[in-house]
């Protein structure tokens, strides 16, 4: 297998892997605050990619451009579903908020297939069919480009966890809720601010994903599932362990697909999963 | 300044606390004394607002608090040191530290309070930048008492401060509380250790079973028959 095709697969991988993070960043953020494991996660980026579609379809506005209105959309519904939904079912216990989410699965599904149709969707950007050719390597440039996006938002998200009283709010209460309650921080509102950050961070990955993916109203559980595998590879509500385990996955993808074809290199991450949790049953950071 | 009458608690079915009353008076140092499962543990968290009584009052400075949560506790002026210490153990000192200055008004004042918790405790200022969970036992309950006091309270409840320290840091945590009592700053001292809570404070109260089952002055109780009997082991 000659050295390029390599570099080309392990680059790419990469790229993606910076996406697969930001996916689980919100996904951990939610986890951590809120004691709640979204399997709605992936579909509120597909309602996000379908809300920048609606955008392009009514006003013929390059898709990129809809963030100004389907981020903040996406954080008001965070809201509202928190504050509506997973706050009171939370109290029944994890279990319940993990089923109301499987609900809200189908929900959103079966919104999106009788709004929009069951058919495939790729939507044209600004950016799409250009490439980026550096060291013989060739790269998409909408990968490129919310690569970088990606990267950049992990750093600010970062950023704002360990600098200001809001993240270090968000921390302690990930640390020891009752102690963080102790200190007389509002749980009720950090949460719902979490929350809403991080449904908002979502779909502002979709927005920046919507060329790179095409997506049908059913592929949300796709999405939620390489987050959760993200997630756990990195350790539940670890941060830089979500950092970490997005490159790591997205590289396995890669090579994988590569070297082994498409259906055992779908299998490469999930193995590396299984591996990691046999010697860190808490995950590569996890503690206890 | 705190006042609690008939606070009652259940965990489910479970009542831990039976009508408990007992009020605390601006600078006093009250002791509260039982053995493990008397209810000691369930009444802090009523009186800071993590669990809400399911009956009772509890009063500070004429603000009704039962009920209202912990924001509305601190806000009020109330602190907990709670038992097993708490602190956020993957968060450096001086950001434990700044946690306990959460609400605003404490806030507004944060680095002025920081400073004098360094002075009271020098050990902490040398460690500010590690990680909590790389403290000693003794060193994270000075953090954690320095983290009740940078919500500038004006009383200070400590459950357990003395449960699993050496007892040189044992003597080294309550010449600090005296210190912060001769200050002024009112304290409610929730203990296992009898001997060494009644030696501190000024008055106290036994519980048993949910109970207030004697109360009196420091001296009263230490030379109590039963209290002998029960807790000091003569």
């Amino acid at each position: 297998m000659p050295l390029d095709i390599i570099a080309q697969a392990t680059v790419q991988g990469l790229l993606m892997g910076a996406i697969y993070a930001l996916m689980a960043l919100s996904m951990t953020l939610i986890f951590s605050t809120c004691g709640l494991l979204n399997f709605a996660h992936g579909d509120f980026m597909v309602l996000a990619m379908f809300g920048a579609m609606l955008v392009y379809e009514l006003t013929g506005a390059d898709p990129y451009l809809s963030a100004p209105l389907v981020v903040p959309a996406l954080a008001g519904i965070g809201a509202l579903v928190f504050v509506h939904l997973v706050r009171p079912v939370l109290a029944g216990g994890a279990l319940a908020g993990a089923q109301l989410t499987l609900g809200l699965v189908f929900v959103q599904q079966n919104l999106l297939l009788m709004l929009f149709g069951g058919d495939q969707r790729n939507v044209q950007t600004v950016l799409s069919n250009r490439h980026l050719e550096a060291f013989g390597i060739v790269l998409p440039l909408p990968l490129v480009v919310g690569s970088a996006c990606a990267v950049v938002l992990a750093v600010l998200l970062y950023g704002m966890l360990m600098a200001t009283d809001f993240g270090r709010q968000i921390r302690a209460i990930a640390q020891n809720r009752d102690a963080a309650a102790l200190m007389g921080i509002p749980l009720r509102r950090v949460q719902t601010l979490a929350f809403a950050l991080g449904i908002g961070l979502l779909g502002l990955t979709g927005v920046l994903t919507v060329a790179q993916f095409s997506v049908t109203p059913s592929s949300g559980l796709d999405f939620t599932l390489i987050a959760l595998i993200v997630m756990v590879f990195g350790g539940l509500g670890h941060f830089i362990g979500s950092l970490i385990g997005g490159l790591v996955i997205g590289v396995a993808e890669g090579l994988g697909s590569l070297l082994l074809g498409g259906t055992v290199g779908a299998m490469i991450p999930y193995l590396i999963l299984v591996l990691v949790l046999l010697f860190r049953p808490h995950g590569l950071l996890g503690e206890k | 300044m705190l006042d609690l009458h008939g606070v009652r608690a259940s965990y489910g079915n479970v009542a831990v606390l039976q009508g408990v009353s007992l009020s605390v008076a601006p600078g006093e140092m009250v002791a509260l004394v039982g053995v493990n499962g008397a209810g000691k543990t369930t009444l802090m968290r009523c009186i800071s607002g993590l669990m809400a009584p399911t009956a009772g009052t509890v009063s500070f400075n004429g603000v009704q608090l039962a009920g209202r949560g912990c924001e509305a506790a601190v806000a009020a002026g109330i602190s907990l040191v709670p038992e097993g210490r708490m602190v956020f153990p993957r968060m450096t000192v001086l950001e434990n530290l700044q946690l306990g200055a959460t609400n605003p008004r404490a806030r507004a004042r944060r680095e002025a309070t920081l400073r004098r918790v360094l002075d009271l405790f020098p050990r902490l200022h040398e460690r500010a930048g590690q990680h909590a969970r790389t403290l000693s036992g003794g060193e994270q309950q000075m953090l954690a008492i320095g983290r009740g006091l940078m919500a500038m309270p004006e009383l200070l409840i400590l459950d357990e401060p003395s449960l699993g320290l050496s007892p040189l840091m044992v003597q080294e945590t309550f010449r600090a509380l005296k210190r912060l009592n001769d200050d002024g700053l009112t304290m409610l001292l929730v203990e296992q250790n009898v001997r060494l809570s009644l030696a501190a404070s000024t008055r106290g109260y036994v519980i048993e079973n949910g109970r207030i089952v004697l109360t009196g002055s420091a001296g009263q109780l230490a030379d109590d028959p039963l209290v002998r009997k029960a807790y000091l082991g003569v």
